[in-house]
């Protein structure tokens, strides 16, 4: 009896210590948004430039599947949700965008960055979608 | 002339101004006018949002300024207020024909925010940091105003 009391002390103190959740499990217990974005282009790449306060550079998922471009941004959720707020206005939310994007973008050589709390994602057009011009001969 | 983009808080933020000319004229009159607005302050097109929370010994303001450089911000305080100015400056693109925006949605240019702080506050203590596109200042309490437990012994 005293045995399995243990067991199950020890088995709360393990809950305890895995403190950081999946982002599977965060999108489904945490409040989500969809953060401002940039899009433009130039001439070699589509550039998208997303709004994320308060997301450190680990806390950034992005993936590529299905012609569909995911951007998930967490922020600190647990510990804002305790504050004794006196004045609110901002969302307690991590961030999620969903973005579809065609054959015309390189998915191999994505690139993204965040400085400031900006998640800028580079992507490279494809050669073959590039304007071009042709000479007569 | 360069073509400005519509900013709703710009227009808002105008109305205010107007507002407050016409205040300000009519306490002119009557010579009890107070000059506190200043230039940061009649070019802003944009207000941070900010969380204020309380703890045992301090105030702490969250201020979402992402895209902010650290040394484009500025901060003081004077008469009991607490001023935050800057300006998110728009990335360089190289301005070329190619260059085509799609979709703007983050808004750009100067910024001002102001908050009148409570007196119990150490105003040689306040300390400001910016991480990850926000703004956190940590204002302590005075010893005067932190919360003390008394034992009040029953007779």
């Amino acid at each position: 009896m005293e045995n399995k009391v243990n067991e199950i002390q020890n088995e709360q103190k393990l809950n305890e210590q895995v403190e950081v959740k999946s982002f599977e499990e965060a999108l489904r217990t945490e409040s989500w948004q969809s953060p401002l974005t940039d899009i433009y282009e130039d001439k070699d790449n589509y550039f998208l430039s997303v709004q994320m306060p308060g997301v450190s550079k680990g806390d950034i998922k992005i993936t590529v599947e299905n012609g569909n471009l995911t951007l998930m941004g967490r922020v600190n959720f647990d510990e804002k949700i305790n504050k004794n707020f006196i004045m609110r206005e901002t969302v307690i939310a991590n961030y999620y965008r969903k973005f579809k994007i065609n054959d015309s973008i390189d998915t191999e050589k994505i690139e993204a960055e965040i400085i400031n709390g900006i998640l800028t994602l580079t992507m490279p057009k494809h050669e073959k979608v590039k304007p071009r011009e042709i000479n007569i001969k | 002339m360069s073509i400005v983009r519509f900013n709703p808080l710009r227009e808002m933020l105008n109305m205010e101004k107007e507002f407050n000319k016409m205040f300000n004229n009519f306490e002119n009159r009557f010579g009890v006018s107070k000059k506190e607005d200043n230039e940061d302050y009649e070019n802003a097109v944009w207000m941070p949002l900010t969380d204020i929370s309380e703890e045992k010994d301090a105030y702490k303001l969250q201020i979402d300024i992402p895209g902010v450089d650290k040394k484009d911000v500025k901060i003081s305080f004077a008469d009991g207020k607490l001023i935050i100015s800057g300006e998110r400056k728009e990335e360089k693109v190289e301005e070329n024909k190619e260059t085509k925006y799609h979709r703007i949605e983050r808004t750009y240019g100067k910024f001002f925010r102001s908050f009148t702080l409570p007196k119990e506050i150490a105003a040689d203590k306040i300390e400001a940091e910016y991480i990850n596109g926000q703004l956190m200042v940590m204002i302590p309490k005075t010893e005067e105003a932190k919360p003390k437990e008394l034992e009040i012994k029953v007779k």
